[in-house]
């Protein structure tokens, strides 16, 4: 099954190079029309994309900025949904947040001429590794929507991502997930524990609705 | 006519009761039956001398008093003035007949005398009675025999005396005491009094109060034991004691009935309250009830507190369940989730053939691809491709378990809520249990106040059973004995009675006779009643003595007394000792006419009657002069003094 999770894996890695890139044109790579800057961005997006307690943790951080009521019926229905249990991808924590390689999805993209890597050298290190995304995974992202029922919830999730990731670089998000963790306790090395509980009291307390 | 059987028979005949039994209980009382009548026995003065210093008067100074030639017949006490010592003069004869001085013996005459004797011949013996104040009040009682004076008694105060002349008088005189019975008065219980000689010595004297026909001294039915006594009837004092023990009797027995009585009552009442009382400690919790009731309301109370606890332990267990249940089915909805995307996307990417090298991002060789199919892995990274058949039978199997895990689920939810009622219902017992106990436990100040009935409860039933117990007891002895004296005093009444009847017949015709002779000519009819009522028919017209005149009351006086002693001489019964003293028998309103006619009178019964002795102290009036023989008489001249 692991070939599976891989698969299921790259295409939840392909929603968020699809969904969270910004536009991109170029003479030398025509057939790529968006490009997704950072890997740490896109361990980001996947690690709200894998922890919706996290997520919602972050909307209500959003509301009460903005005082969007739409971001607290997302929460609300993350929590009703029981999206912390049903939803999580768990992930271990690292030094510096979740991470997990994606080498694998990468792959089974790029070998599908779906996505290309390019790697920004500065010296002998990398300074920043960018996906270009090709026009086909965009048109394979909506045909696929349409196709398969069961992935809607991945177009819904991503499009929220989208939107709390937009004009913010891989290190800040970084950092702000990274505060979420020490805020939940998580220990080095362990897997990244569900803070449903603790959502929803702060759900509760922002809404004034008892779920 | 009484029957001639012996008196105890008599009476056990009546009764029923046996002899013995009468005989014993007429000795405890006392009751003794009555010796033959005796023949009267004489008193007669022989002299008499008395000596003193009269102090605090007029004319005080010694004096020396005799007077010793005293026979039969009468003699004269005379003065020519009034208070000149006559009554006194019979008051010291009387002091030293009955050893005790009376009121009319005035206490500063009475300290004058320093000495004083008293000779007499009593039946066959002569007596001397002296006594002497000089060294406190002493005396002797001396017999004169042919050996000379034989002391008989002596004597050391004024109280011995009187014991001393009464011992001797009433034996020589066979005399009985009088039992009177006196009822209860303000003085105190009823009790019998024993009258003896200084009473029945009353029969002697005639003075100058004349309220009494008999004696001189007022007695509740005394006169009628006077009459007895010197009527010489036999029974008499029997009679008089079995009835004045009858009577102690009765106001025993009366109380004692009384009593009963107030018992009966009280009985009743007791009834009635011991009623109420239980009827009372009924409504209240009986304590062994209570006991047992809170014994098990804490058994049950500790049972389901256990079966609490349990349920408890059963309901956390079936919420670990379902929780786990619950985690389950989570876990397999989101496998299958999973497994949904993983399809979704295996599906998705198995679709696109690998063209591109993801290493070095080339191009793949075309027959890397095409060997795909033969090999059933894939050219990038060898692993086996799996077939949608496989696919599907993986997401049916998921499903399934999802289904299952969801039943699961269901059914542990079910439990958990069941195990809750049950629970809730086990609280509920639970409470009501509890607040039972403590209902109970409150009820414990009940079970006090019903000891405290118990207990008053028990008082009245042991009151009760006490009173019941004396009831029950045979009716006293002094019921019995009361019914048996009663029966003595019946009969011995009944033996004296028919004589008593004949003798006052006798007497009552008598004393008429006298009373004409002293002048009371308009008197035809005279009748003595046995209680010493005396009813007079006077000039056609009936009367009594009490409503007669003084005059007349004097002349009555002596005609009874005498007519008494005529009827008992007559007779050879009576004991009367003959000595009769009459002092001033013209005191009140008697005129000389009735005087002398009295006189004359009583000199002749004397004819008759030789043995009597009479003394008449008077004033020397003219008319008591004509009939006093000078040798006969002790007077004082002028405005002498007897004495």
């Amino acid at each position: 099954m692991n070939s599976m999770n891989a698969r299921r894996d790259a295409l939840r890695i392909l929603f968020i190079l699809v969904k969270c890139c910004e536009s991109y044109e170029s003479s030398n790579f025509p057939d790529y029309a968006g490009i997704f800057k950072g890997e740490a961005k896109l361990h980001a997006c996947d690690f709200w994309m894998r922890y919706p307690d996290y997520l919602a943790d972050e909307l209500m951080n959003r509301f009460e900025q903005e005082e969007s009521s739409a971001d607290l019926a997302i929460v609300r229905d993350i929590l009703v949904n029981n999206e912390p249990d049903l939803r999580r991808i768990p992930m271990i924590r690292y030094r510096f947040g979740a991470y997990e390689k994606i080498d694998n999805s990468i792959s089974t993209l790029s070998s599908r001429g779906l996505v290309r890597i390019e790697r920004v050298v500065q010296g002998k290190s990398i300074k920043e590794t960018d996906f270009l995304i090709n026009t086909k995974a965009f048109d394979l992202i909506d045909s696929v929507s349409s196709e398969w029922p069961v992935l809607q919830w991945y177009v819904k999730r991503v499009n929220i991502v989208a939107s709390l990731v937009e004009g913010r670089g891989g290190t800040s998000l970084k950092d702000q997930q990274y505060e979420q963790m020490e805020y939940g306790n998580t220990i080095l090395g362990s897997v990244i524990p569900c803070i449903k509980d603790r959502v929803r009291s702060r759900y509760e307390q922002l809404s004034g609705e008892v779920l | 006519m009484y029957k001639d059987t012996d008196w105890f028979s008599a009476v056990g005949e009546r009764l029923g009761i046996e002899r013995d039994v009468i005989k014993e209980v007429a000795a405890r009382y006392n009751i003794k039956a009555s010796e033959v009548a005796p023949t009267p026995k004489r008193l007669e003065l022989k002299s008499i001398k008395f000596a003193g210093e009269k102090v605090g008067i007029d004319c005080p100074g010694e004096f020396d008093f005799a007077w010793d030639n005293l026979g039969t017949g009468v003699q004269w006490l005379l003065t020519d003035k009034n208070l000149k010592g006559k009554t006194s003069f019979f008051e010291l004869i009387k002091w030293i007949l009955r050893g005790a001085s009376s009121g009319k013996l005035q206490d500063d005459v009475k300290s004058w005398i320093q000495n004083a004797s008293l000779e007499f011949s009593l039946g066959e013996n002569d007596y001397r009675v002296a006594f002497s104040t000089d060294e406190g009040f002493r005396g002797e009682v001396t017999r004169n025999s042919k050996r000379g004076n034989i002391p008989v008694a002596s004597f050391m105060s004024e109280s011995d005396f009187a014991e001393t002349m009464s011992q001797l008088m009433m034996k020589e005189l066979s005399l009985e005491s009088v039992d009177i019975w006196q009822r209860s008065n303000s003085k105190g219980a009823g009790r019998i009094i024993t009258h003896e000689w200084p009473f029945l010595a009353g029969a002697m004297f005639i003075s100058t109060d004349y309220n009494v026909l008999l004696g001189d001294t007022k007695l509740p039915s005394g006169s009628v034991k006077l009459l007895q006594m010197y009527l010489g009837l036999p029974w008499v004092s029997t009679y008089s004691t079995a009835s004045s023990v009858k009577k102690q009797l009765e106001e025993q027995n009366g109380n004692a009935l009384e009593e009963r009585k107030v018992d009966a009552e009280r009985v009743q009442l007791l009834h009635r309250q011991i009623e109420e009382k239980r009827k009372l400690i009924a409504s209240y919790p009986n304590e062994s009830s209570f006991l047992q009731g809170m014994s098990e309301a804490n058994s049950k109370i500790r049972k389901l507190s256990d079966e609490q606890q349990r349920q408890d332990t059963i309901k956390s267990q079936l919420e670990a369940q379902r929780m786990q249940m619950a985690d389950a089915v989570v876990e397999d909805k989101r496998e299958l989730q999973l497994f949904l995307d993983a399809q979704a996307a295996g599906a998705i990417f198995r679709r696109l053939a690998p063209t591109i090298c993801p290493r070095c991002q080339k191009p793949l060789s075309s027959h890397a691809v095409e060997g795909e199919l033969e090999t059933g892995a894939c050219c990038v990274c060898n692993e086996d491709l799996v077939s949608e058949e496989g696919m599907e039978d993986k997401k049916v199997e998921l499903t399934e378990r999802l289904k299952a895990s969801q039943e699961a689920l269901e059914e542990a939810t079910r439990q958990k809520k069941e195990a809750a009622k049950n629970s809730q219902k086990l609280a509920q017992q639970l409470e009501k249990t509890r607040s039972e106990y403590t209902r109970l436990k409150s009820q414990i100040s009940a079970i006090k106040n019903r000891y405290v009935l118990e207990l008053e409860l028990a008082k009245l039933e042991a009151e009760l059973e006490q009173l019941n117990s004396v009831s029950i007891k045979e009716p006293p002895q002094s019921v019995i004995d009361c019914k048996i004296v009663a029966q003595l005093e019946k009969e011995a009444k009944a033996r004296f009675y028919d004589i008593q009847i004949e003798l006052l017949e006798a007497v009552s015709k008598q004393l008429v006779i006298y009373a004409q002779r002293f002048g009371m000519k308009s008197l035809s009819n005279a009748s003595l009643k046995g209680n010493a009522n005396l009813q007079l028919e006077k000039g056609g017209v009936s009367t009594s003595y009490s409503k007669t005149s003084p005059g007349e009351k004097l002349r009555l006086k002596v005609a009874t007394l005498l007519a008494m002693l005529k009827v008992s001489e007559d007779r050879g019964i009576g004991r009367h000792p003959g000595l009769i003293m009459i002092d001033s028998p013209a005191a009140q309103e008697v005129t000389p006419t009735d005087l002398d006619e009295i006189l004359t009178g009583i000199k002749g019964v004397v004819e008759e009657l030789p043995h009597l002795q009479v003394f008449i102290a008077s004033t020397a009036t003219k008319t008591v002069l004509d009939h006093a023989e000078a040798e006969r008489s002790k007077r004082a001249y002028g405005e002498n003094y007897l004495w």
